[in-house]
């Protein structure tokens, strides 16, 4: 079957939710409490407004090549508002996880050279880089303030986000048929990630208890299937776009219930 | 061959005079108004310029180059605003609202003097979906703004990203207009069903501010 059919049939699934959950967020939408679901309205929107954009420029010029992803002005404004979604719900200060934000920079800045090195577009690599570094660190400043991650947890995602990357930069050295296997051992590694993300959230989530925690998890799930898609292709990527599509109800159930605890 | 200018005099001319006659809020809303057909003009000023320098065909720059130039200068007069005067909720979206209506009054006159001899039935599309295209895209804006502006040291990036959701949303009405047929159909479609979205958020903001 062929794959890219696939991913058009899932961006049309992926907008029709996000529409959905657009109708869902504008009925309750109020300027008087906390600015956090505008933000995350203004979110979904950019985000669903980006993915017709793509949807679009596929169907009606699908041989001409951009001379610069305008879609991506969507996805960067979806990491943003997103960023101040969280930033409307912890209001605190960067300084109180200063280590782990700086490895989220790390992270990030990492990300962005592994972009640059496949697609070779420095501009559009570098904006969306900074935006999605703005939003991995925000995240992880919310996960540091809420308490959601144990100090073990902290842990293992640092040392694997590490292995992440260094597994990817090896792709770009060994020869056949060593990169294949860093290539795999990679999306070992990101499955891995989103595995456990996903059954602590919906614990999270089931359990119920710091409504806070909750939405911090639910990003920061987010984030990471956004990650993992950045760096797989053919039959991963779209697993993690499934995650993706996935992973945007339950940021908004968890921003209900904050909502509800506040 | 038209010249703006001479259609930018005519139009604010009237308005202009019309300031020594009216006051408050009806006031600002002529000022904006006015402001946002200057900002057309700016706005087809600096595309020019960088078509020239970028030489970019003509259906490029409208799909790519343009919604990026228009959103910038509609966005700074709300910035200015915004910086000096620190203005109410809902004197922020009157002005954003004038000004997109100003911006859009503005292009259709000029769109519709410089393509000669049309429909009627065209003109009526064509006038609707682009008026309601930037009051719609300048109303989200200045609904970013009046939410970014609550989180005092964190609203820079929630402004960028309110400014790259207006840049996204011109961006695809422009490339679905552009191609004939069902597409710029679509196109047309698409400023009304986001102006129903975002008409009960503003609707909720006024009666709350009331």
């Amino acid at each position: 079957m062929d794959l890219s059919l696939v991913q058009i049939l899932m961006c049309v699934f992926g907008c029709a939710e996000l529409a959905v959950l657009i109708g869902l967020c504008v009925r309750r939408l109020s300027f008087r409490r906390s600015m956090a679901p505008v933000f995350f309205t203004f979110a979904l929107a950019s985000l669903l407004v980006s993915t017709l954009y793509w949807l679009a420029y596929d169907l009606l010029r699908p041989e001409t090549r951009m001379p610069f992803a305008a879609n991506e002005f969507g996805e960067i404004g979806g990491f943003l508002l997103l960023a101040s979604t969280l930033n409307a719900v912890f209001r605190g200060r960067f300084a109180a996880a200063r280590r782990e934000i700086f490895c989220a920079a790390v992270f990030a800045a990492a990300c962005t050279a592994l972009w640059i090195g496949w697609s070779g577009e420095w501009v559009e690599d570098v904006l969306v880089g900074l935006s999605f570094g703005y939003l991995l660190c925000v995240c992880v400043r919310s996960l540091k303030q809420s308490g959601a991650l144990s100090r073990t947890e902290w842990r293992l995602l640092g040392g694997l986000a590490a292995l992440l990357l260094g597994l990817q930069g090896l792709t770009f050295l060994l020869p056949e048929p060593w990169r294949s296997c860093a290539d795999y051992g990679a999306y070992l590694v990101m499955f891995a990630v989103l595995g456990y993300g996903i059954v602590k959230l919906l614990l999270a989530l089931r359990r119920g208890r710091d409504a806070a925690a909750q939405f911090a998890l639910a990003v920061a799930f987010c984030t990471w299937t956004l990650s993992t898609m950045y760096m797989s292709a053919g039959v991963f990527y779209l697993a993690a776009q499934l995650c993706y599509t996935c992973s945007i109800p339950l940021m908004l159930i968890a921003l209900r219930r904050e909502e509800a605890a506040a | 061959m038209i010249y703006a200018e001479n259609i930018l005099l005519c139009i604010a001319a009237p308005l202009l005079l019309s300031l020594l006659f009216v006051q408050g809020q009806v006031r600002q809303y002529v000022l904006a108004f006015a402001a946002g057909m200057v900002a057309c003009l700016l706005a087809a000023y600096v595309t020019g310029f960088l078509q020239l320098l970028i030489a970019w065909e003509v259906t490029d720059v409208r799909v790519f180059l343009s919604p990026v130039v228009e959103e910038l200068i509609k966005l700074l007069p709300l910035l200015i605003l915004m910086l000096l005067t620190e203005p109410k909720d809902n004197t922020l979206l009157l002005l954003a609202v004038a000004l997109g209506t100003g911006f859009a009054t503005f292009e259709n006159c000029c769109s519709l003097l410089s393509s000669g001899e049309i429909g009627l039935s065209f003109v009526l599309i064509r006038g609707l979906a682009v008026g309601v295209m930037h009051i719609v895209s300048v109303a989200a804006l200045s609904l970013g703004i009046v939410a970014a502006r609550r989180l005092q040291a964190m609203s820079l990036p929630a402004l960028v990203g309110a400014f790259s959701l207006s840049v996204v949303f011109h961006g695809l009405y422009n490339l679905l207009v552009s191609v004939p047929g069902v597409p710029s159909y679509v196109g047309f479609c698409l400023p009304v069903l986001a102006a129903v979205g975002i008409y009960h958020p503003l609707r909720r903001l006024h009666t709350q501010q009331e």
